[in-house]
């Protein structure tokens, strides 16, 4: 039971670019080797798969996943035999049975009788194998009444159906499974699915390619992600879907931004009534439109909870007195989802003049996953455009969530009675913002230090896990603020404060804490470290004030050597009494 | 070689069944169905003793008389063999779903077009052995049959698993193939006797097809089979082509799933 069903060692296809050209200029080496690859340069051949190497253990469902072209298919394909690897191995041990494609050898002239005990044939059964399970076959595929007439007289699901239950009962101990779960009605994929899952229970191995990531999720133990032919990552399904969800984000975010160049004025009439386009005088231009994150940031990709700025250049030809700024918010297919002005919210115009700049901040962005077409307009009261751009620029909102419509109401589902569901697993929404984050990263913070130290600037340095920050942090961090010019916090990592606090803790993210504590007036910078203690900060940075609480006593405070060694102080601040994070984490858990 | 054949074997049950779809699906729709294998060679050899009855009246001595049914003993055979290395020729790229998206055995493909003309073949012979018996030409020598047949299968089988993979690589001879086995058959004495002496005689000797074509006339027609010796050369180069196709195709099979 211990060796795995599957090996991939280094595997590699190489397909031949252009097929069918040069043809004769190799067929002396077609006729002797049969290696029409090897005398190919590089610039003809197409490296579909690029030094895999993976195992997939006995009983295991592993889940493929990957853009188009990725590779997945031919994985797929050479693992089923039906082509060899260009170089590296790839075996797979016991009865195989792929569903690459449904009922790939139906005849269409002949009966689907005659075609499941052919089609069983070639699956590898022997003719008594099908006799036994045609029965079965023909009652899962829900065929009985039609089995007698040629499979040319199929409907595509009715054929997909028999191919899929002829495959099925093969009974392979490796079932490969390329994106044929979408065949079907709602309820054929339901019973493909629960067949599926059936094989799992008798531990059989399956490998799965698709698109579908929820039921990767859902089904697999294991998850293998290729990008152009390589293997990205490997290992749990959920992290492994996150890591690509947020790569596509990040390609999506190519995508959108290039699509946006300065369009040029034109108006084509688009299909459902809405023009893309962009016509006015121009006498108040819009220059540029921008579309920022909460940091700042431009970004085209949100997740729904996001602030998204949408920041307007605008230019005044000349002084503009009756002016009015617009925004429109369309689906891709043209449903206006929103749409408002500067007049209708009563913003009374007065100079446009030269360059200036328009803000409109969409807190809290409550639309469910899509892409998004923006108006925006520069016009006159009456209506009369200066400068109106239409569809121009877009916006796409991923979320995990795949609620339907257009808006998401804040909700919550409850529950009550003899009804009973499990809530789900909380997860929070992809984070799409640069990983920067709000913390400074050491080498960073030295060179700011270096800076601060010429102009004179004296640095306060504290540090803590404030995995739940509470009023006498706030007043430990602005009573170290009088102390010198810039504070810096260091802070415990995730896995300090878990090494220093045990399992449980801490109760928020370091990005999070970091985040918050950069949020304070009083705090400057934040420093993340992964030591339990910052001894390591404290020399890099050489602090000209060390703050810690007044209850550590002044012996116990880690790097105070260092810092009254190197000329500095240590200053212990009293607290507002009786708080600390520990405490409060036990009243919340009660006794 | 041999372990092309073990596989041939081992693959039987496939091939087997495949063999009886193709035959099914053949006439399916068709008025006369299954009749269409005997009525097939049967317009085919009413069109060439037409015209070579009447219209170009092929020089002949009297051996060759009842002309017809000398043409039978000739065309038979031959078109099993045509129609197995057309069909062949197509048979990997209209199958290519199959090598492409199931694991299946490709040399299954152009052995299941051989074999199932054979069965054509198989299917007009009681209606050649009928016309023989008719004119009082059936002899014992008739019991001989099977040592042309097996021949003319090995080569066929040689040759079709050398056109398949290859034209999956050269479509072009998807084109000269028709044109070429058109050649052969006016270089095979199909139509008129196979000459004793003379250089037609050297050249249709190199021939396999002509000694394979000789024996069933021997075998069938003229009652004796005297051409052993030719009959020989033609089974060996029958297993050389069998040899000869089997190494090409072993060799091409992994690029056959990527060109098809």
């Amino acid at each position: 039971m211990t060796t795995p069903a599957v090996v991939a060692k280094d595997v590699t296809k190489v397909y031949r670019r252009f097929l069918h050209k040069n043809q004769f200029k190799t067929l002396k080496s077609a006729l002797l080797t049969g290696s029409l690859l090897s005398d190919l340069s590089p610039d003809q051949t197409f490296t579909a798969l690029d030094g895999v190497s993976f195992e997939v253990p006995r009983g295991t469902t592993v889940g493929v996943i990957g853009e188009n072209g990725s590779g997945k298919s031919t994985l797929l394909k050479l693992m089923a035999g039906i082509t060899p690897p260009t170089r590296g191995t790839l075996s797979v041990e016991g009865r195989i049975s792929a569903l690459i494609e449904l009922g790939a050898g139906f005849h269409p002239e002949i009966s689907g009788r005659e075609n499941v005990a052919i089609n069983g044939i070639m699956l590898g059964l022997s003719r008594r194998e099908v006799e036994e399970r045609f029965d079965e076959i023909v009652a899962f595929a829900e065929l009985q009444d039609f089995i007698d007439a040629p499979v040319k007289t199929y409907s595509s699901g009715m054929y997909m159906r028999l191919g899929f239950a002829v495959a099925i009962h093969v009974d392979p101990d490796v079932l490969l499974i390329d994106e044929v779960l979408a065949v079907g009605d709602e309820a054929f994929t339901r019973k493909c699915l629960d067949k599926i899952g059936e094989f799992r229970r008798r531990g059989k191995t399956i490998v799965l390619v698709t698109h579908s990531l929820g039921l990767v999720e859902k089904m697999c133990d294991e998850t293998l992600w290729l990008r152009h032919g390589r293997l990205v990552d490997q290992g749990d399904p959920r992290r492994v879907v996150d890591a690509y969800l947020t790569y596509v984000a990040g390609g999506e975010e190519v995508l959108l931004a290039r699509d946006q160049p300065p369009p040029a004025a034109a108006e084509e009439p688009a299909e459902h009534g809405y023009r893309e386009g962009r016509w006015g005088s121009r006498e108040l231009e819009i220059t540029s439109v921008r579309l920022l994150d909460d940091r700042g940031k431009v970004r085209h990709v949100y997740v729904p909870g996001e602030s998204l700025t949408l920041s307007l250049t605008v230019r005044a030809a000349h002084d503009v007195r009756d002016f009015v700024f617009g925004v429109g918010l369309f689906t891709a297919d043209g449903v206006h989802v929103y749409g408002t002005n500067t007049h209708i919210e009563e913003h009374v115009p007065k100079l446009a003049r030269g360059e200036g700049e328009v803000r409109l901040v969409l807190r809290d962005l409550r639309l469910v996953e899509g892409t998004y077409l923006l108006d925006v307009a520069a016009h006159r009261r009456d209506g009369t455009p200066y400068d109106y751009l239409r569809g121009l620029h877009s916006f796409r909102v991923k979320s995990r969530v795949k609620d339907v419509g257009v808006y998401r109401p804040p909700h919550s589902w409850s529950f009550a009675g003899g009804v009973e569901l499990e809530p789900p697993e909380p997860r929070a929404e992809l984070d799409l913002r640069e990983s920067e984050g709000a913390a400074t990263p050491l080498p960073a913070l030295l060179e700011e230090r270096a800076a601060w130290r010429k102009d004179g600037r004296s640095v306060v340095l504290t540090n803590g896990c404030f995995d739940l920050l509470h009023p006498g942090h706030v007043a430990l961090f602005e009573a170290a603020r009088t102390q010198g010019d810039v504070l810096v916090v260091a802070l415990n990592s995730d896995r300090s404060v878990r090494e220093l606090k045990g399992p449980g803790r801490p109760v928020m993210p370091e990005a999070e804490r970091a985040e918050t504590l950069r949020a304070l007036e009083a705090v400057d910078r934040v420093v993340i470290y992964d030591e339990p203690t910052p001894l390591a900060v404290i020399n890099a940075l050489r602090p000209d004030v060390l703050v810690k609480g007044a209850d550590w006593a002044l012996d116990q405070i880690v790097g105070r050597a260092e810092v009254e060694g190197a000329g500095g102080r240590v200053v212990r601040v009293d607290l507002v009494g009786g708080r600390s994070t520990s405490a409060i984490v036990e009243r919340i858990q009660g006794p | 070689m041999i372990a092309a054949v073990r596989r041939l074997l081992r693959y039987r049950l496939l091939i087997s069944s495949l063999v009886g779809r193709e035959l099914k699906a053949r006439y399916r729709g068709s008025v006369l169905g299954f009749f269409w294998s005997f009525v097939n060679p049967l317009l085919l050899l009413l069109t060439y003793g037409l015209v070579f009855t009447y219209m170009l009246p092929v020089p002949r001595s009297a051996t060759l008389e009842p002309y017809f049914l000398f043409l039978f003993c000739g065309i038979l055979p031959w078109t099993w063999f045509s129609a197995s290395l057309l069909e062949s020729s197509t048979v990997l790229i209209t199958g290519g779903n199959l090598i492409k998206k199931v694991l299946f055995p490709a040399e299954v493909l152009p052995v299941v077009t051989v074999v199932a003309n054979l069965v054509h073949f198989l299917f007009g012979l009681p209606i050649l052995l009928a016309f023989l018996a008719w004119k009082g030409r059936l002899g014992w020598s008739a019991l001989l049959l099977p040592v042309p047949l097996l021949i003319q299968l090995v080569f066929t089988l040689g040759l079709a698993l050398f056109v398949s993979a290859l034209t999956v690589h050269f479509r072009d001879i998807q084109n000269i193939l028709s044109h070429l086995l058109h050649l052969w058959f006016f270089a095979t004495p199909v139509l008129y006797a196979y000459p004793e002496s003379g250089p037609l005689h050297t050249l249709l000797r190199v021939n396999p097809m002509t000694h394979v074509i000789v024996a069933y006339q021997e075998a069938l027609f003229y009652g004796s089979v005297v051409h052993w010796r030719g009959l020989a050369l033609a089974g060996v180069a029958a297993v050389l082509a069998f040899a000869a196709g089997s190494f090409l195709f072993e060799r091409l099979r992994d690029t056959l799933a990527e060109e098809v």
